[in-house]
């Protein structure tokens, strides 16, 4: 079984949490969640995260931002128990490249390259942020400032241009809210602050309403640590930390490709009736009357072609049941998260 | 065998070759060399005086068989890594690297797991379950192999089995992993509780079930070599004729009647290594018939 590789880029303002988001990502999901698994395909690259990870949970030591021109890249197998479903070429862009007054034209240009082939983007949004929008809506600007949201949106509609022009698939975006903790109030509760974001999403980013573009919009927490404003934090209080929601954005990812896909199963299965259909069109023709026997060997030929045909629609046809299968597992993961399809949202 | 650092793996190792090499049922392991037997015995007999064997720094490994009624069953290799090697970088030490690459080679897998402190400590917890990547990793490689996984509880002298929270506290951190071997079609899994101190208890059954497996794998093998020397011998026989003997003396090479004669002889003696496969297999059952499996 030939196991698909899904490239995915993560993009987001400088200390809006991506680092700490992969670190508790892959600590959930190396040790197994719900079935399933995820594990690097490098061995060293699992000791990495998993001593950044435990300093944090250790000694509250957040890790340290990825230095300029230091993205870094990560490739993952993620499993349901022992088997393998997709292969993640992870890219965890450094945030203070979105900010055009220090990233260089070859770092913009790998990103550029990078984007135009990704078939997931995350969008990494600071929750304190949000909170401070959502408790005084006029801060909208502010917010977009922050959180790098023209950046981000150039990019992410550069990329869907080219997709658009190659006639490919806009890739499956999320939207990940960090620090979700920072979204409680005490007029509201972390599911109406989400409530109110999804609703008003569209000011901040309408990029993920165009038509086309599926989004998850996905609340996680490392822990409870509290606002530290604009201030760069570097350590936390071990005793706060609660990860919640790390895994969801990945099950998405794989859940969108494997949707993209089914489409893709189904042109084949079409294309391969209708070859079908027309080899045996020309097989009863030659088999009409008695001149039948004289094409014995065209047919037989012929027979040979319809049995590819034959396979091929049983083979996209089983794979699209299993497909199917995971991907209804996949959605029990997800339930109750809003999701945004052509600029409509799905509860 | 892997596990993290404590877990009890060379202990473990050395009480259950001391107790096999007494003899259950039948069945003995024995080193192939004097100087690992003395080793391993060395060993065990420190264990059941309150004297454990030093930390293993590097890998070990042991070259030994089993035996059924004094006739050598199965020779394998036994791997005891160091328990830093499954949380190290490959670019810290060797034996890291030497791990991976057993984990791709290896026949069955024990994953050690250390019971008292499951129950004492969640890091022990988590840490028994990052042991799940280099597992998963090498088995991913080796595609749809099987191969048995066997879960070994070390410490269960030290722990109260029976107060359902501390049970509960044991299985905790195995649940994914026992989940995974569950759905797999290939993997085969046991969960072994044992104690390894100075009244061991359970030690055989993580080797014997292990090795059933191999016994049960060098019978598959020896089944396909009798089928494809019949099948050969049957295709010698049917061409057999008068004009492949003539050719054959012609050009100076056996007749297929001669290759079907040959070919038989070999079919018969995988037949009777087969044969002589029953009663280890049969005796391995009856000795496991207890042990449950999934």
């Amino acid at each position: 079984m030939t196991v698909p590789d899904l490239t995915l880029t993560m993009l987001g303002a400088a200390n809006s949490g991506k680092t700490t988001f992969l670190l508790g990502m892959y600590d959930i999901l190396s040790t197994g969640l719900h079935g399933y698994f995820t594990f690097t395909e490098d061995p060293d690259q699992a000791v990495n995260l998993r001593d950044a990870w435990d300093l944090l949970v250790d000694k509250g030591e957040l890790p340290l931002p990825n230095d300029v021109d230091q993205s870094k890249y990560y490739r993952f197998v993620f499993n349901h128990g022992f088997t393998p479903l997709i292969t993640v070429d992870w890219m965890d862009y450094r945030g203070g490249a979105l900010d055009d007054h220090t990233t260089s034209g070859s770092d913009v240009s790998e990103l550029r390259e990078r984007l135009n082939r990704s078939d997931s983007i995350y969008l990494i949004l600071d929750g304190g942020v949000i909170a401070k929008w959502l408790d005084d809506p006029a801060k909208l600007p502010l917010a977009k400032r922050r959180l790098q949201v023209r950046a981000m949106t150039d990019h992410l509609q550069r990329a869907m241009q080219h997709r658009r022009e190659k006639g490919l698939p806009f890739p499956s975006i999320v939207v990940i809210i960090t620090k979700a903790d920072l979204l409680r109030s005490p007029s509201r509760g972390v599911g109406q602050a989400l409530a109110q974001v999804v609703d008003q999403l569209e000011a901040l980013l309408p990029v993920v309403f165009a038509v086309g573009v599926t989004a998850l919009v996905c609340p996680v927490k490392v822990g409870d640590f509290g606002d530290s404003g604009e201030e760069r934090v570097t350590s936390v209080d071990v005793k706060t930390i609660d990860p919640v929601g790390l895994h969801r954005p990945t099950i998405f990812s794989l859940m969108h490709y494997l949707t993209v896909g089914l489409g893709g199963r189904s042109v084949a299965v079409g294309e391969a009736e209708a070859g079908l259909s027309e080899v045996e069109e020309q097989m009863a023709a030659l088999n009409r009357g008695f001149s039948a026997f004289l094409h014995s060997r065209r047919t037989a030929q012929l027979r040979n072609v319809a049995g590819a045909y034959t396979d091929t629609i049983e083979n996209e046809k089983r794979q699209t049941r299993l497909d199917q299968d995971l991907i209804s597992r996949l959605s029990h993961e997800l339930q109750a998260h809003p999701i945004i399809r052509d600029g409509e949202l799905e509860l | 065998m892997l596990g993290n650092s404590g877990a009890g793996k060379t202990t473990y190792l050395s009480l259950m070759y001391a107790e096999m090499s007494e003899g259950v049922a039948g069945f003995q392991v024995r080193a192939r060399s004097d100087a690992q037997h003395q080793v391993l015995m060395k060993d065990a007999r420190g264990i059941r005086t309150g004297v454990y064997p030093v930390v293993t720094h590097r890998r070990a490994s042991y070259e030994l068989a089993l035996r059924y009624n004094g006739t050598e069953v199965l020779p394998f290799s036994w791997r005891d890594h160091r328990g830093g090697a499954a949380s190290g970088r490959t670019s810290d030490a060797d034996d890291v690297a030497e791990l991976h690459r057993d984990l791709l080679d290896s026949d069955a897998i024990l994953m050690f797991a250390d019971g008292a402190e499951l129950v004492s400590s969640p890091r022990a917890a988590k840490a028994f379950g990052r042991l799940s990547g280099p597992v998963l990793r090498a088995l991913n490689a080796r595609g749809q192999v099987p191969t048995p996984l066997v879960i070994v509880v070390t410490k269960c002298d030290l722990v109260n089995l029976r107060d359902p929270k501390v049970l509960e506290a044991v299985r905790a951190p195995l649940r994914e992993l026992i989940g995974a071997i569950r759905n797999s079609k290939h993997i085969h899994g046991t969960v072994q509780l044992v104690s390894c101190g100075p009244s061991p208890s359970n030690v055989i059954y993580p080797a014997l079930w292990s090795l059933r497996w191999g016994v049960l794998g060098m019978r598959e093998r020896l089944d396909l070599v009798a089928r494809q020397h019949g099948a050969a011998a049957r295709a010698a026989v049917k061409k057999n004729t008068r004009i492949n003997r003539l050719a054959a003396r012609f050009w100076g090479v056996p007749t297929n009647g001669e290759i079907a004669l040959e070919e038989r002889l070999y079919a018969q003696q995988a037949h009777q290594k087969l044969n002589d496969l029953i009663p280890p297999v049969q005796g391995l059952d009856k000795l496991l018939a207890d042990v449950s499996s999934f």
